[in-house]
């Protein structure tokens, strides 16, 4: 199990899941186009723009793994501007 | 200016010739032998010693790069791709590396696919380049024939195997995963990061890509020493860079000089100096189209590195300088670099894919006058939600440019453009219907 | 994006000759085994030389059995790369370089003397169906600007007159000389050079 934050709360995911996935899980809910858990990950439409610690762009929620002490946020004026 | 013999490509201009012994003349192929046998984790020491950054444009340290390659070699073979797309306006440093001096990049491809553990190593041309590339593959030929490569490539003990793949005029394909793509035969689409080609690259397999031009000066940098390659330009900005000086100047030229070179001594001294005079220059992009211009002012000291041009917020990039003076339209010069983009685009990306065709059309019409005053602004704005938004640094490539553009000429396109909002003066401009497209039949 | 439709016209089928299949065996020799889908770009680029410059939508088919891949997965890259023809072009077919290096040296006069020449439109063939032009995007030889392609060779340094010669002598079924068409020696300054004198005087 990996821990992370999404916005300040703390989630416990199992490995191979995706940061989208860790923030439904959070009761973030991330909007996207392109992402349907039926299909493969394109990664294409930019919808699912979250910002990461330590990350100076914002990164696709879709297609980044999910990994240990990340710290995700989805409500910054970065975040609301991009997708 | 830069001694002679600190050159590293001493056949530019190709007076000797390109074949095996001339080439060995130059000092190729000379101790191959003797440099692999130092081993693996030297070579590596001293390409990190010398500092050498990757010449492809976005300078990242070729040691570093190197080392990322798994140090034992699993069920999965090694992969060494040789990046040779070069589609950049205002970037040919490669092609007279290909035609004038192959021993040098097969030499360098030899060393490099030793220090990965490679024994297969592609290089993807562009596809513009094949009587360029059928130059290579005559020295390639040739360097079999004198069992430089294949089994026991020049005695070293190593295999190798190299083999040429064009490309099909697709810039994005200069982009290491979209090259990737292009040679598993598949559109060029960039692949999402991570995973990383160091682990996951060719055909699922590690693989390492490198630009013609950081590999052929590999063989040189072991042979001279990092000691000497890292002496020349400055600490991180070290070594010898090929510029490749076009646009408004009395003799454009390629030239190999000292890194950090004052751009105005490039443009005065090698390539004769700005049509109209030094104050007849307007802008100059320093790396390539993908690289926000400079003005002139800030021309006259700037020393072409890295670090220098990104302390003036752009970029040194492939060293692709196209110089722009007065009799020049800058917002006319920038609105065609925004329809390369806008033809470049891969597609994959929604910003990218959309806001490479806004930028080029509103700049279409601020050159012509016809955009009101609130969609200045507008453009910076289209540019901020492309760069850093989508998979691969094409984002940032299109719209720098453009941002380039509005940090230094905004007075100029507002000047030009004072129209009112469209709504006040109910102006019916098309700007939704995509001319470009609408007018090619057989395209 | 470009955007880029098949020809209407379409031949019935489409079929590798004795030296395209001998070509097309030795680069699929290049790759791994079971990699063979690598190879489509390159055996697109023999169909388009068999073929008279262009490729037929049978050709994609053919190529598509020959390499046991999808159909459609031919069709993909066949229309995303700019180099394929998807119609006819002539058997001379000129590409200019209009990209922002070439465009301020003059491009643009290349252009004139291709409508000129050639056709009033680009990508429409000449009166005797043996040439087109076409505007395109950064070739590579920003230095030499401006200049075009026709075929696989670069012509260097030109301007509207010199574009006129070479335009004459392609229509007339002639090949002119490719390179640098003021006289200078590949990517040297002109009459200005500096640098590694010894070697070209020795």
């Amino acid at each position: 199990m990996l821990k992370l934050k999404v916005n300040e709360i703390e989630v416990e995911v199992e490995e191979g899941l995706t940061v989208l996935q860790a923030c439904e899980k959070a009761g973030v809910e991330i909007p996207r186009f392109c992402y349907h858990e039926k299909l493969s990950i394109a990664g294409n439409c930019r919808m699912c723009l979250v910002e990461m610690e330590k990350s100076p762009k914002p990164i696709a929620s879709c297609a980044m793994p999910a990994a240990e002490g990340m710290n995700i946020k989805t409500n910054t004026a970065l975040v609301e501007k991009s997708s | 200016m830069l001694k002679d013999q600190d050159r590293i490509f001493q056949n530019l201009y190709n007076d000797k010739g390109s074949d095996v012994s001339s080439s060995q003349e130059r000092g190729d192929w000379v101790n191959t032998k003797e440099i692999t046998d130092k081993g693996r984790d030297w070579i590596i020491n001293e390409i990190k010693e010398s500092q050498l950054r990757g010449r492809g444009g976005a300078g990242f340290p070729t040691g570093l790069k190197w080392s990322f390659a798994p140090k034992e070699v699993g069920s999965r073979p090694h992969y060494l791709v040789i990046n040779g797309d070069e589609s950049e306006p205002g970037t040919c440093k490669d092609r007279d590396i290909l035609r004038f001096e192959p021993h040098k990049l097969i030499e360098g491809c030899l060393i490099a696919s030793y220090a990965v553990q490679a024994h297969v190593c592609y290089i993807y041309i562009r596809g513009e380049y094949f009587v360029d590339g059928q130059k290579l593959q005559a020295a390639i030929d040739e360097a079999y024939e004198k069992k430089l490569l294949g089994k026991n490539a020049a005695g070293t003990g190593w295999d190798l195997d190299i083999y040429i793949h064009y490309g099909a005029g697709a810039y994005i394909c200069g982009e290491e995963t979209a090259l990737l793509e292009s040679l598993e035969g598949k559109k060029g689409q960039p692949r999402l990061k991570p995973p990383f080609p160091a682990l996951i690259g060719l055909y699922g397999c590690p693989t390492i890509i490198n630009n013609v031009e950081t590999i052929a000066v590999v063989p040189t940098i072991l042979r001279r020493g990092a000691k000497w390659f890292a002496s020349l330009g400055r600490e991180k900005n070290t070594g010898t860079k090929i510029f490749c000086i076009s646009g408004n100047v009395n003799n454009p030229c390629n030239v190999e000089e000292e890194m950090s070179i004052p751009l105005k001594e490039l443009i005065e001294v090698h390539a004769g100096g700005v049509i109209g005079g030094w104050e007849n220059l307007q802008a100059v992009i320093p790396g390539g189209s993908s690289m926000p211009l400079i003005p002139k002012e800030r021309c006259e000291t700037l020393k072409m590195d890295f670090d220098a041009c990104v302390e003036e917020k752009s970029g040194l990039g492939t060293a692709g300088i196209v110089v722009i003076n007065k009799d020049q339209d800058i917002i006319k010069c920038m609105a065609r670099i925004a329809r390369f983009y806008k033809h470049e685009s891969c597609g994959q990306c929604t910003p990218c894919r959309e806001g490479s065709g806004w930028m080029w059309r509103m700049l279409e019409r601020m050159a012509k006058g016809d955009a009101t005053k609130d969609e200045v602004d507008m453009l910076g704005d289209v540019t901020n939600q492309i760069a850093g938004h989508t998979i691969c640094a094409f984002g940032e490539g299109s719209s720098w440019p453009v941002q380039g553009l509005l940090r230094h000429f905004k007075k100029e396109i507002e000047k030009r453009n004072n129209l009112d909002p469209i709504v006040q003066k109910k102006n019916n401009i098309p700007y939704l219907v995509d001319q470009h497209l609408l007018d090619k039949k057989n395209a | 994006m470009s955007l880029r439709r098949p020809a209407k016209d379409q031949p019935e089928s489409f079929e590798f000759n004795a030296s395209s299949l001998e070509a097309a065996n030795v680069i699929l020799a290049k790759y791994p085994e079971g990699k063979q889908q690598s190879a489509v770009m390159a055996l697109l680029y023999i169909a388009q030389k068999q073929n008279n410059n262009w490729i037929p939508l049978a050709a994609m088919k053919y190529i598509a059995k020959f390499l046991d891949m999808p159909y459609i997965k031919v069709y993909e890259v066949a229309t995303f790369y700019t180099m394929y023809n998807l119609a006819p072009v002539g058997k001379y077919f000129v590409q200019v370089c209009t990209t922002t290096p070439c465009m301020i040296r003059g491009a643009n006069q290349l252009v004139e003397a291709c409508k000129e020449k050639i056709s009033e439109n680009e990508c429409e063939l000449s009166n005797d169906k043996s040439c087109s032009w076409m505007e395109v995007e950064c070739l590579g030889a920003c230095v030499n600007a401006p200049m075009m392609q026709i075929n696989d060779d670069y012509y260097e340094d030109l301007d509207k007159q010199k574009t006129l010669d070479i335009l004459d002598k392609i229509l007339n079924g002639e090949t002119p000389k490719p390179g640098s068409y003021r006289g200078r020696v590949n990517n040297e300054p002109e009459n200005n050079r500096k640098t590694l004198m010894d070697l070209k005087n020795a």
